[in-house]
């Protein structure tokens, strides 16, 4: 036992002694705080050697109203000191502010602009933005994180406490002299401009059709997937000093179609995919699937012959119109004036699918609503309605002027089976075929220069030239 | 024995292997702190606050100095240098001025941190200071400091007469009777309560419910900021139970300060103006009135720079210069 304790020990000491032994030489010339130290003079000779400054972009994670891509020329000076404007607003992008900068090694090399500058706004939990909300501003970050390769005209950085992207692109003069005339907001309403008419800027590819809303900070791409379900991404975005180039913060990427700019050629927005140059065209109807119907993004449909049929373009398609002026003019002789109706696809209370047909009209210049209520059924992608009841108007006593002013063409043309007698509704005596009518919701095209809101349409599925247009809207 | 001269031998081969040395070549970096080229201002900090009181001023954003979960806006430095200005009048030079010079070197704060927005906690309340210990004293809301409005700087410099009544009591304790002057109202939950309920109860706010040592505090800064008047009008507005709770604790202030710090709180007689209030009180005005004048002397300045063509703000980059007058910058500084 004792001379195996004795071997141990011989043992364990020479496994010590071995273990010691330092072979391996190190792996750096220099210290970890050294090489630290050595990395941020590096960045700081970077930023302070580009003698026109740069540009500076930041995404805010927020993405409401003031959301989105927030731009600022940088000026970097040796002492610590920094020159910037911001496109925060027309002061801002033409007053040069002076503040401070530090580099700090924390978890990464981090460029702190250590005292309040434009920079901070969009960050300022004070609401130096009106629209940001109190306490968090718009969440965006103003302590970058340096990380890579930062030597060339242009690099990405990372915010420090949220990771908003940043884009750093070295000034030129021009891009200089361009800043201090105010153009980090002159060029926000040329590229702006520019998209004016164009109601559903589309890019089509074998792919998918991306349909694009571009704003002057934040833009969104909508498209339908693989399973036909519609997917919107929103980007930060800005137009480039020259203004022939909107950037996307963050490349748009879906399957093999990728970007980050959105380009001017002269007379059309382009988008490069895989070097080749797509237009933007305008589709004038979204480019993916309607999803229309109770708790879906649009549940409403509007109908009012002034705004769909002016002079300045019609949705109205002729056998529509028929019925329409058909409704009207019965109305009218009882001495209803019909300016729209609203058609509202919902669930009642016992879960069931209704259609709520709400009439706008003006009886003796008095206006005045009135209701109907469908059933509403479905079957695959195609909906009829059977039967409809009267609940209320607030005419109160004449609750039969609604029903007559619906109950002829109108009611023929939306039901589906069933009559107001076959639902006892006193009072009513216009007899309704069945017909048989089944209907599917799709986007219209939008033909009317002026009119920027949504359009749609119940299409007859068995006589698909003779839809009912609307404007789309969207009722909890 | 054999046994015992192995174990040396063991210990000794493992010791020798300790490579323990330190090598006095080597630089240890970032020891000092956080470094930048030096500007007037840290210049006026180091002759007005370190040199004569040891008291460092943080004034550049860190993160670390702050709660790493909320948002803050760093301090706008021409805020930050109005604001130490008001300190060094409003706090500092009174309490030399009725306390003798050395009061602030014997118990005072040592490190201020400056932060340009306030401190939102998750409920949305807003917080204007808060001091850990008596050690740091962190200021928030200073982005909209405003010394030409005496409620500017009676807002923020009563955080910092607050802070410094904490300071005091942590020097030489207040007495015990302070804590029994209506202990039935010091509640935790004083947020959800009204500065009238406070005033009804002898309190001169909400926050003065939290416990007798913020009560103290409460109580020291807003006489001094507010003014004997505010105060008289306070006793006047609580009522009669109210009243005589707050008169009871300004008498015991009274005493505190006189006794401990020989200082009078108000004035030794009537029209002398020579309390400690008192120099506060015109210290405050007279941070309004020079303020106000700076403003009227800049737009004056301004309004000549406009007249004579060079436009309202100075034209201090060179390339900005150029660009007024046309030219195309071939190269930028």
């Amino acid at each position: 036992m004792k001379r195996k304790t004795f071997l141990h020990l011989i043992f364990t000491a020479a496994a010590a002694m071995v273990a010691c032994t330092e072979t391996e030489p190190p792996v750096f010339d220099l210290s970890p705080d050294e090489r630290a130290q050595a990395q941020l003079e590096q960045y700081r000779q970077i930023l302070c050697g580009a003698p026109c400054g740069w540009l500076v972009a930041v995404g805010s994670q927020d993405l409401g109203v003031a959301g989105g891509a927030y731009r600022f020329w940088i000026k970097f000076r040796p002492d610590n000191k920094v020159t910037m404007c911001g496109d925060i607003d027309a002061t801002t992008a033409a007053t040069p502010k002076e503040s401070t900068y530090r580099l700090k090694q924390m978890q990464y090399p981090t460029l702190l602009f250590d005292t309040y500058s434009y920079i901070h706004m969009p960050d300022d939990p004070d609401k130096a933005i009106p629209d940001a909300t109190s306490g968090v501003g718009l969440l965006s970050d103003s302590d970058v994180n340096l990380m890579g390769d930062v030597s060339g005209n242009e690099f990405r950085a990372v915010g420090r406490k949220r990771r908003c992207p940043f884009i750093f692109t070295r000034a030129t003069p021009e891009d200089t002299l361009a800043v201090l005339k105010g153009d980090l907001i002159a060029v926000k309403e040329t590229a702006a401009a520019r998209w004016m008419g164009c109601k559903y800027p589309t890019v089509a590819t074998t792919q998918t059709h991306l349909q694009m809303t571009v704003g002057k900070r934040l833009s969104s791409f909508t498209y339908a997937d693989e399973n036909n379900e519609v997917q919107t991404v929103f980007i930060p975005t800005y137009a480039e000093l020259d203004a022939n180039n909107i950037r996307l913060i963050t490349p748009f990427k879906y399957k093999n179609i990728e970007f980050e700019r959105i380009t001017w050629n002269g007379t059309d927005y382009t988008v490069s995919i895989n070097g080749e140059p797509h237009l933007v065209y305008d589709n004038r109807q979204p480019s993916y699937p309607l999803s229309f119907g109770p708790g879906k993004p649009y549940n409403t449909l509007t109908v009012d012959k002034s705004v769909l049929n002016s002079s300045a373009g019609s949705i109205m398609v002729a056998p529509f119109l028929t019925i329409y002026d058909k409704m009207y003019s019965d109305a009218f002789v009882s001495g209803i004036d019909i300016r729209s109706f609203t058609l509202t696809f919902e669930m009642n209370e016992l879960y069931e699918e209704q259609m709520r047909l709400s009439v706008a009209y003006s009886k003796a210049s008095v206006s005045k609503t009135g209701e109907a209520i469908f059933k509403v059924n479905r079957e695959a992608d195609a909906l009829y309605l059977t039967g409809f009841r009267l609940p209320q108007t607030d005419e109160g006593v004449n609750m039969d002027s609604i029903g007559r002013a619906i109950s002829g063409s109108l009611l023929t043309y939306l039901l589906h089976s069933g009559s107001a007698d076959s639902l006892g509704m006193a009072g009513h005596r216009t007899a309704v075929a069945p017909s048989g009518n089944k209907f599917r919701a799709d986007w219209a095209v939008n033909s009317i220069p002026e009119l920027t809101q949504a359009v749609g349409r119940l299409v007859k599925i068995d006589e698909p030239g003779n839809y009912m247009p609307g404007i789309l809207g969207k009722q909890e | 024995m054999k046994r015992i001269a192995l174990l040396m031998i063991l210990f000794a081969a493992l010791a020798a292997c300790d490579k323990d040395e330190l090598n006095p070549d080597n630089v240890l970096l970032g020891m000092g702190g956080d470094t930048w080229e030096r500007t007037e201002f840290d210049d006026w900090l180091y002759e007005e606050f370190v040199l004569p009181y040891n008291i460092d001023v943080k004034y550049k954003w860190d993160p670390f100095e702050v709660n790493l979960k909320n948002n803050y806006a760093p301090v706008d430095e021409a805020r930050a240098r109005a604001l130490m200005y008001a300190i060094k009048k409003v706090w500092i030079e009174p309490y030399e001025k009725k306390g003798g010079p050395d009061i602030i070197k014997r118990a005072s704060p040592k490190r201020y941190v400056l932060v340009g927005s306030y401190e939102y906690s998750s409920t949305g309340q807003r917080t204007l200071g808060t001091a850990e210990g008596t050690n740091k004293i962190t200021l928030f809301h200073v982005n909209t400091f405003d010394p030409s409005d005496a409620g500017s700087t009676k807002d923020r410099l009563k955080t910092v007469h607050h802070e410094y009544g904490h300071t005091l009591a942590a020097t030489i304790l207040f007495p015990e009777e302070w804590k029994s002057v209506g202990k039935e109202f010091y509640t935790g939950s004083w947020q959800s309560l009204s500065d009238a309920a406070a005033l009804q109860a002898g309190f001169v706010s909400a926050y003065a419910r939290a416990n007798p040592d913020e009560d103290w505090a409460e109580t020291i800064s807003t006489i001094l900021v507010e003014g004997r008047e505010w105060f008289n009008k306070r006793v006047a507005d609580a009522g009669e139970e109210g009243g005589a709770r707050l008169r009871a604790k300004e008498s015991i202030l009274v005493g505190y300060l006189k006794s401990n710090w020989k200082i009078d709180l108000y004035e030794t007689s009537p029209g002398a103006q020579d309390g400690l209030m008192d120099a506060v009180q015109e210290a405050i005005k007279k941070l309004e009135e020079e303020s106000l004048k700076e403003q009227e002397a800049a737009a004056a300045a301004a309004a000549n720079r406009e007249l004579s063509g060079a436009g309202a703000q100075p034209l201090f980059y060179k390339s900005q210069l150029r660009a007024t007058h046309g030219f195309l910058p071939i190269a930028c500084y």
